[in-house]
């Protein structure tokens, strides 16, 4: 990744698009601005907003793999799950802080999902295989969690309240303070990928999404760049997950591992558009926001909101395939062609 | 080791894997044919559930004669879909549909559970309650009907497929979509058919899954992945492939109850799951 500015004409063609620098600092106020926006609010809307801000990081991991490396996998609970415990049994068992827990989660998820990718890469398990591929390891997880001693077996594990506890605990008597560390994690996994996204690797991954055959004969190392995408995506995602075991103080089989959480994280990047940036931040505050009205609203039918979901996704695979995101890419070049006329 | 115990948990395994089996099939059928991996088949399986359960509440026949209506409602859910809501994306790859069936199955797994509640449900056969002995173990009647419906099911559905014109015409369409439609078949129409034969396998099975669990609207997750399970061990595509493959995972099961706590025995389907996906991706044969 040292060798970005030597040569290479390929770039240019995988992203002819450059975006204003003016653009970019007036997105990023406006981003920061509404970052900041819930700190003025309720207890309960921050609670909300600080669970979509981890989930939308923990898509953003996805994307990682599911966006820009056209694999799909469906089992990125597992390394959700592995941060979540790895955080949980490290403070809870160890009495060591979970930010360390966090790191030793995000070592074992990448190692695992390194060997994953070895071994699916090596016997050629691609496409809808791969994905129901990372879902058996997902549930495999799920089912060693829900019988091992030493995880709680289905019981779990509790994270313990600590008396003057600080930062390094990740624990706040001001919840304001667990939301800075979900801004900053959000924030994070989409610079990690934006900066994967725009490296020689994103470019190796851009070629593979469009003709992996091709790439492998233009000497693209297809099996390397896919080992390290998923290693790193599944770092990433096991941060965001280890996040939310310490924000609600626990962690089960069900929460970590279920599939359920696997459809969950991909699917909110998918709707907001797995190839941009900005695209799971999107999903998954459109997700939580339609969870959040429609519980409002309809508090008889708490199932709504998965409705509402379930329909959004038939229509994004029919009418917008690159998500809520994909829109705005839309809509930005017929503003940005008529700009060019005037 | 108790004799009583292995052959209860070897001849359970087999009774759990004919559902396995039956729902495997329609999973294999629409993969085989239209090459979606269906997400939503899980959901199907859920509507089936649910479909006798209101039959039953209504009518009060016996579940078991009720299946034979979840089969119509299958079909006509099946067509449906691929009529409504897949038949425009079947040309632009592998991931419009698959995004559609994961769709479907999270809405239709939310209409359930707004509309019968998140209380399990239960529906009892008449022949709930009674035993017959095989040696020394005890099993349910029930059990065996499943079994037998379920085998009748596949052997049924496989006799379509190779002795009638409609079963010719799937197998084309399966074989090589161009061809087909340049011999004139209406290949969106087989399509069509084939999606609704899957489904109709899953309504099927989700009517006889009825009377053995408690229907909640996440029942029909555990049978989903089974069904993938098996699917991928009889040969994705493959009709009897399937069915077998669903029987040996129940079997697995069975055994591997013997020997490990829990729900470990799960594990090692997942386990077998994963070596055939890495080993044998064309399944337990080899197709010629």
């Amino acid at each position: 990744m040292t060798t970005q500015a030597t040569t290479s004409p390929a770039p240019r063609r995988v992203r002819p698009r450059r975006r204003p620098s003016l653009g970019i600092i007036v997105g990023i106020a406006v981003l920061a601005a509404l970052a900041l926006a819930p700190l003025t609010g309720s207890r309960h809307s921050l609670g909300i907003w600080t669970v979509a801000l981890i989930f939308a990081g923990v898509s953003s991991g996805w994307a990682i793999a599911g966006g820009l490396s056209g694999l799909i996998p469906l089992g990125h609970a597992a390394f959700f799950g592995i941060g979540g415990y790895a955080s949980a049994v490290v403070f809870a068992k160890y009495d060591l802080s979970p930010w360390l827990g966090i790191v030793v989660g995000m070592v074992i998820a990448a190692a695992l999902a390194w060997l994953m990718t070895v071994l699916a890469v090596r016997f050629k398990v691609r496409g809808p295989y791969f994905a129901l591929y990372t879902l058996a390891w997902a549930e495999m997880l799920r089912i060693l969690a829900s019988n091992l001693d030493y995880l709680g077996k289905t019981n779990g594990v509790l994270v313990p309240y600590k008396v003057d506890a600080g930062p390094a605990d990740l624990q706040f008597s001001d919840p304001r303070g667990f939301y800075l560390v979900a801004v900053g994690y959000a924030a994070l996994a989409m610079i990690v990928f934006l900066l994967v996204k725009r490296s020689p690797l994103g470019w190796r991954l851009s070629a593979i999404r469009g003709d992996e055959p091709t790439a492998a004969a233009s000497g693209v190392d297809v099996a390397r760049s896919l080992t390290r995408t998923m290693a790193l995506s599944a770092a990433m995602t096991a941060i965001g997950g280890g996040l939310y075991a310490q924000y609600i103080q626990y962690i089960d089989p069900e929460l970590a591992f279920n599939v359920s959480v696997s459809i969950d994280i991909a699917v909110r990047a998918i709707l907001g558009g797995a190839v941009l940036v900005l695209g799971p931040l999107l999903g998954s505050v459109a997700m939580t926001s339609v969870t959040e009205l429609t519980q409002k609203y309809m508090d008889a039918l708490p199932s709504a909101s998965l409705l509402v979901l379930g329909l959004a996704i038939i229509a994004l695979a029919h009418w917008f395939p690159t998500g809520i995101g994909g829109l705005g890419v839309r809509l930005k070049r017929i503003w940005s062609r008529r700009s060019d006329r005037v | 080791m108790d004799w009583r115990l292995v052959l209860q948990s070897v001849i359970g395994g087999l009774f759990n894997g004919s559902l396995y089996g039956v729902a495997a099939v329609g999973l294999a059928l629409v993969f085989g044919v239209a090459k979606i991996v269906n997400l939503a088949h899980g959901a199907f399986i859920l509507l089936g559930m649910y479909l006798v359960y209101v039959l039953h509440d209504w009518t009060s026949l016996d579940p078991f004669l009720l299946a034979f209506a979840a089969i119509l409602g299958g079909l006509a859910v099946g067509w449906l879909v691929q009529r409504g809501l897949l038949a425009r994306l079947m040309a632009t790859g592998q991931d419009g549909p698959l995004l559609v069936t994961l769709g479907l199955w999270i809405a239709i797994e939310a209409v359930c559970a707004m509309v019968f509640g998140s209380n399990p449900k239960t529906v009892e056969s008449s022949l709930s309650d009674a035993t017959f002995s095989i040696g020394p173990a005890n099993f349910y009647w029930s059990r065996l009907v499943v079994l037998a419906l379920a085998v009748a099911f596949t052997v049924g559905l496989h006799w379509l497929l190779q002795h009638t014109d409609l079963g010719r015409g799937i197998r084309a369409v399966s074989q090589d979509t161009t061809a087909a439609q340049l011999m004139g078949l209406s290949v969106g129409g087989l399509l069509a058919a084939t999606m609704a034969l899957g489904a109709a396998a899953a309504f099927f099975a989700g009517a006889l899954s009825a009377t053995l669990v408690p229907i909640t609207p996440g029942a029909a997750t555990n049978l989903l992945l089974m069904s993938f399970v098996a699917a991928v061990l009889g040969g994705l595509g493959n009709i009897k492939g399937a069915f077998v493959g669903g029987v040996l995972i129940g079997v697995v099961e069975g055994v591997g109850s013997l020997f490990l706590p829990g729900t470990m025995k799960v594990f090692i389907v997942f386990l077998v799951f994963i070596g055939f996906l890495l080993f044998r991706p064309e399944g337990l044969r080899r197709r010629a």
